[in-house]
């Protein structure tokens, strides 16, 4: 498991001096407690280390050895001294620091402590004391590296990610960074659950401890990778799809071709069942079952046998009597499409559970399949219907189902009695008149008007005070049409007291009754003094 | 041997006639759409048009005022169209339509009145 551990964090600091361009920046680590690290300063005064590393762009630990007064700070683990020499002259090169020199090292509980790159030490240094800071002192190396002195300017290699970082500290601060981080550290803490917090401290810590760039870098290889991922998809989808269709239509020219010869006794059975190749894959069945239902479409008389009698013998109709259970209703109703169509006694068997479906497509293509499988008695499923019922027009003697339990039915039917202009039995439609439902009133009332049931204009007149204004209103108009001179009086009635709509509706009706009708609201005009002309100019315009 | 052009989209419906009526005895020209349908005519002769209503390019409307009012012929035309409401039917009589035809049809239903288009012709 360790090892695993200290594999993860070689590969990962590898990625990462790669991506920074520092490919042998990387210390060997050793297991003895006696080892080699390179010293890279040392002062008599504690360093502000975070300060000090981020100058010199030190990703590497650093470790404060304290001793003789002094604070030296080394970083890296070597079994030999080559090595760690070679590694003080890579980070010459690379960080700027001179004088940095092999040195060993023997892990000592105290006082040495391992202080990470980003963390400030508690010794307060300004940033001028980098000038005391005497790299590689006191130790046994030559006198002249001794007195080399940490440079105050810039690291030497400084590449375009170095400089922006250091761009952003001086806008910034470190500081303020520092600030920063404290308080995404602190509002992880107060808004994060425990699971979530160690990843986003994690985070946090590794966007403070890698630049900036790298992070960038980072995200736009993530966006590169999201956007390559979602091309590919859309690629391999449409290429799919498009083979799929290609397939598709392949197999339907050839299956057409085939059932054809079939139909006109070009072939006989046994030759067309082994022409019909593929059939055992369920999509090249849906092709076939498509291909039965354009024959089907088409041709009537007789081919119809031919055609149901192939669904039959392929069990095609089994596919779809599967699909008739499938949860989904799109499927349902695909199912029940296709055996209405092609293999009707299998459909009338199925079809009554299907009327009151919860779904309402599965219930509209349930109630067409019926009216198509009873030519006889094409809207008998009303009868039985519980559910509501979908609006759909079919001729039929509609007054048969206007005592349905559903209201929407009754409804329904009183619409289509008026569109159709139905007059098998208006004694039911009378019937509608008592209905507790203000609406299936005001569509029997309807239905007298436009129906002409004369028979039912007393019934009107004495339903009419008990009435809201809607119905009111429709049976003023009624009157026009099924009216005579016994209503003239009921009329005048509402053109004095009425609110204006039923004036209207009252002149209206009186003014195209008959002539007679005409003439009484002249003198009703007269008689009561009341001004009508506003109200006749207003019927006789034929925007109206 | 009479000749039949049939100008039909739907594959399925040109094959089946096709089958249909070469079995009779007729000889049937296949054409895959309006466009196809009038350059055949432009080259050939024929006894008889079967064409369905809605095509690609040249819808079967058009090819009956082509063939009255462009080419000046009185070769019989059946119309075949999935769509029967009054009005269609009665506009592709009134452009110069000899017959016409609902889908689904019956292919003994369809070899009778080509039949009797035929025998009036002539």
């Amino acid at each position: 498991m360790a090892r695993t551990k200290l594999y993860s964090r070689k590969l990962i600091t590898r990625i990462v001096c790669v991506l920074l361009g520092i490919h042998t920046f990387l210390p060997v680590y050793s297991s003895d407690s006696v080892y080699y690290a390179v010293q890279v300063a040392a002062s008599k005064e504690p360093l502000d280390i975070g300060r000090f590393t981020r100058r010199y762009h030190i990703t590497e630990s650093i470790k404060v050895i304290v001793s003789e007064d002094w604070h030296r700070y080394v970083i890296g683990k070597f079994e030999s001294r080559r090595m760690a020499s070679l590694y003080a002259s890579e980070i010459e090169s690379k960080t700027g620091i001179t004088g940095a020199f092999p040195r060993l090292v023997a892990d000592e509980p105290l006082p040495q402590t391992e202080v990470k790159p980003d963390t400030v030490a508690k010794a307060e240094v300004q940033q001028s004391d980098t000038a005391k800071i005497n790299l590689n002192m006191p130790d046994s190396v030559p006198q002249e590296k001794k007195t080399a002195v940490v440079p105050s300017a810039l690291p030497r290699s400084s590449t375009p990610h170095r400089e922006l970082n250091q761009l952003l500290l001086r806008i910034i601060g470190d500081k303020n960074v520092n600030q920063t981080k404290k308080e995404l550290i602190e509002y992880g803490k107060n808004h994060f659950p425990v699971a979530l917090r160690k990843i986003y401290n994690s985070f946090i810590e590794r966007t403070y401890t890698y630049p900036i760039v790298l992070i960038f870098i980072i995200l736009i290889l993530f966006f590169i990778l999201n956007l390559s991922l979602i091309l590919l998809i859309i690629y391999n989808t449409n290429k799919f799809k498009n083979k799929k269709e290609r397939y598709r239509i392949f197999y339907k020219n050839y299956y057409e071709e085939v059932l054809s010869l079939y139909l006109f006794d070009i072939n006989d059975w046994n030759t067309t069942v082994t022409k019909l190749k593929r059939l055992r894959k369920p999509e090249n069945r849906k092709i076939l079952t498509s291909v039965l239902l354009i024959f089907k479409e088409n041709l009537r008389g007789e081919m119809d046998a031919k055609i149901t009698e192939i669904f039959v013998r392929l069990e095609l109709n089994k596919d779809s009597l599967k699909l008739t259970k499938s949860p989904f209703y799109y499927k349902k109703a695909k199912g029940i499409r296709e055996l209405t169509n092609l293999d009707p006694k299998s459909a009338t068997n199925i079809i009554n559970n299907f009327i009151n479906d919860k779904h309402y497509q599965i219930r509209t293509e349930a109630q067409v399949s019926y009216v198509r499988l009873h030519p006889e008695s094409p809207f008998d499923f009303l009868k039985n219907l519980l559910s509501p019922f979908s609006q759909w027009t079919q001729l039929t003697a509609f007054i048969n189902y206007i005592d349905s339990p559903q209201p929407n039915v009754r409804n329904f039917c009183l619409r289509m009695i008026i569109f159709f202009q139905q007059f098998e039995d208006a004694t039911e439609i009378f019937k509608m008149i008592e209905s507790k439902l203000e609406t299936s009133r005001f569509l029997a009332i309807r239905a007298i008007n436009d129906l002409r049931l004369y028979d039912g204009k007393s019934l009107l007149l004495k339903i009419y005070e008990s009435e809201p204004v809607v119905n009111q209103v429709e049976i003023i108009k009624a009157l026009r049409n099924v009216g005579d001179e016994e209503d003239f009086h009921f009329l005048e009635s509402v053109i004095l007291s009425g609110s204006v709509t039923m004036k209207v509706e009252a002149c209206r009706s009186l003014y195209f009754m008959s002539k007679k009708g005409e003439e009484t609201l002249n003198q009703i005009s007269q008689k009561h003094d009341i001004n009508l002309d506003l109200y006749l100019a207003h019927i006789k315009d034929p925007r109206n | 041997m009479e000749r039949i052009i049939v100008a039909e989209d739907n594959k399925l419906v040109l094959e089946t006639i096709f089958h249909s009526l070469s079995r009779e005895g007729y000889e049937i020209i296949k054409a895959n759409d309006g466009k196809e349908c009038i350059d055949m005519l432009e080259k050939t002769e024929v006894d008889l048009i079967i064409t369905d209503l809605y095509m690609p390019f040249i819808n079967g409307n058009e090819i009956i005022s082509i063939v009255r009012d462009e080419h000046k012929k009185k070769t019989p035309i059946l119309v075949l169209s999935a769509a029967g409401a009054e009005a269609i039917v009665l506009k592709a009589f009134e452009l110069g339509a000899d017959d016409f035809m609902v889908k689904p049809f019956s292919l003994v239903e369809l070899s009778v009145r080509v039949r009797k288009l035929l025998a009036a012709r002539k």
